[in-house]
């Protein structure tokens, strides 16, 4: 056992012998070692034998010349200079990222909120909402048109079937009040888009509301209801259309217009909760692509530096 | 291990020069060293190619560092580590170059700027092992016998053997201790013979009579 241990151990030693790294109490313990040991005797001639075949290994030329030109130092100054415009690139597209998300989050959140509390407070809330929401005319417009509309009826808490009951059980206000109230704030009934109108209308909506809101119902809606009618007019308070005529002579009449309207609404966000719902999926569906954005631009970057410092 | 040196090589001289900016010493430097560089780029990289283009970002990197080399400006014993150090950031090239290569497979992006824009075919050494080896049957086993190694074993093997640095100067290279060089160059040595063991029928005749009767 010691022998072993003794063996495995001057084993090592027999490369240091080789180059001549032992002391000379080492190579008298190995050389004592070596004349009883057969194997280590082997393995030195072995390992010799593999020293100058590497001594040996032939040598190549170098294939061209390797002197520096003062060229080679110049594009290596560019590529070194160049990983920081796009690091800078990568981290402003992050942050832009960042940024679209969170107001596009604010924005849906916001939505949503007022979906669930709204009617008491909805006299109250659209100024500071629409300052908030102020760069999405879109979204602030329709919510401003639905604070008002939805002030009467409140039944908003529940989802879009429970609202379109109530669009059935009330003929039709949500449609005629914020009509009017749109054209007559803005002024533009006849005029540019619906969208433009109402986006100015916006800014005074609170005012028209707090005035049309306590008498909903008689003067826009015609008597007749039909459910088909019900259902357009929920569609028209989806869109929170301003250039809605005042007063609604007729039902087909009804049906005409929203009809066409019908697909602007469909296009436009968040005007109730049918329209809250969607946002929140605009949203998400929005992040998600920031998202995506965000790690394609992080990966793209990583890939890009580690090019350049290669 | 012949580095030609000439009677007009004033190695610390030309390192004071090139420490102020002058290329044209350094390139004198170059000139002198490129021939073990390129080799010792070689061994480690097993591809001709990619040691090509490791050798030169070393000297471009050591052109640039230069100023921060210390040691051979000024006494005549100290260039010793002039080489110890070059070859240091010659194996920091071959390993970058590694990296660059593994990073960027065959499908990689353009290089705009066309320091190493050229095929990558990393995967084919087998033109490097040729050139190497071709005058002698012993340098391709040997060849073969060295990439089968782990890399810091190859490493030291190769300059210690191979380049024929001493292990003080080894240590400077690779950055690790003295018992670490002998411990990697023992093991590696160790692993070669089993190699060559193994394919002793591959050996040419003289390298059988000392190790094949068993």
């Amino acid at each position: 056992m010691l022998w072993l241990n003794k063996h495995a151990r001057l084993r090592n030693s027999l490369s240091p012998y080789i180059d001549g790294r032992l002391t000379a109490s080492e190579i008298t313990a190995l050389e004592s070692h070596l004349a009883s040991c057969e194997a280590c005797r082997r393995e030195l001639d072995d390992l010799r034998a593999t020293v100058s075949a590497l001594h040996e290994m032939p040598q190549v030329e170098a294939p061209r010349s390797f002197a520096i030109t003062p060229e080679m130092l110049e594009p290596k100054a560019g590529s070194a200079a160049r990983p920081m415009p796009m690091l800078g690139t990568g981290m402003r597209l992050a942050g832009a990222a960042v940024a679209v998300s969170l107001a596009v989050i604010l924005v849906g959140d916001l939505t949503l909120g007022d979906n669930g509390g709204a009617s008491p407070e909805a006299g109250s809330r659209p100024a500071e909402e629409s300052r908030a929401t102020e760069m999405f005319n879109d979204s602030a417009t329709s919510r401003s048109g639905e604070s008002g509309a939805y002030a009467p009826p409140s039944t908003s808490a529940d989802s879009s079937t429970t609202q379109s009951n109530a669009g059935a059980a009330m003929p039709c206000p949500p449609a005629g009040v914020p009509a009017s109230t749109g054209s007559a704030a803005g002024g533009a009934a006849g005029g540019g888009g619906a969208g433009t109108a109402a986006g100015r209308g916006s800014d005074e909506t609170p005012v028209a509301t707090a005035t049309t809101t306590p008498e909903p119902a008689p003067t826009s809606t015609p008597s007749p209801q039909s459910p088909n009618v019900a259902a357009i007019c929920g569609n028209v308070s989806n869109g929170a259309v301003a250039p809605v005529a005042p007063a609604v002579p007729s039902p087909s009449a009804v049906n005409a217009q929203p009809g066409a309207e019908g697909s602007q609404a469909a296009t436009r966000p968040a005007a109730n909760e049918d329209g809250g719902i969607s946002t929140l999926r605009a949203a998400e569906i929005v992040l998600a692509g920031m998202l995506v954005a965000i790690v394609a631009a992080i990966v793209l970057e990583a890939a890009v530096r580690r090019r350049r410092t290669a | 291990m012949t580095l030609g040196v000439g009677a007009d090589f004033d190695e610390p001289e030309l390192i004071a020069r090139s420490k102020q900016g002058d290329l044209t010493a350094f390139n004198l430097l170059v000139e002198h060293y490129q021939r073990p560089l390129y080799n010792l780029c070689v061994r480690v990289l097993s591809s001709s190619e990619a040691a090509e283009d490791a050798t030169q970002e070393a000297f471009i990197a050591a052109y640039r560092a230069i100023g921060r080399f210390r040691g051979g400006g000024s006494g005549s014993g100290r260039a010793a580590g002039f080489r110890a150090w070059l070859f240091r950031i010659g194996v920091n090239a071959c390993y970058d170059e590694l990296r660059r290569r593994r990073a960027r497979p065959a499908a990689s992006l353009d290089e705009p700027h066309g320091l190493s824009g050229r095929g990558l075919d990393i995967e084919n050494p087998a033109p490097a092992v040729d050139e190497v080896a071709e005058t002698a049957e012993l340098g391709r086993v040997l060849q073969e016998a060295l990439r089968a190694l782990p890399s810091d074993q190859r490493l030291a093997i190769v300059l210690s053997d191979v380049q024929g640095l001493d292990y003080a100067e080894i240590s400077q290279v690779m950055g690790v201790s003295l018992g670490t060089v002998k411990s990697r160059i023992n093991r590696g040595r160790s692993r070669l013979r089993a190699f060559l063991l193994a394919h002793g029928e591959l050996l040419p005749s003289r390298f059988r009579q000392t190790s094949g009767d068993r």
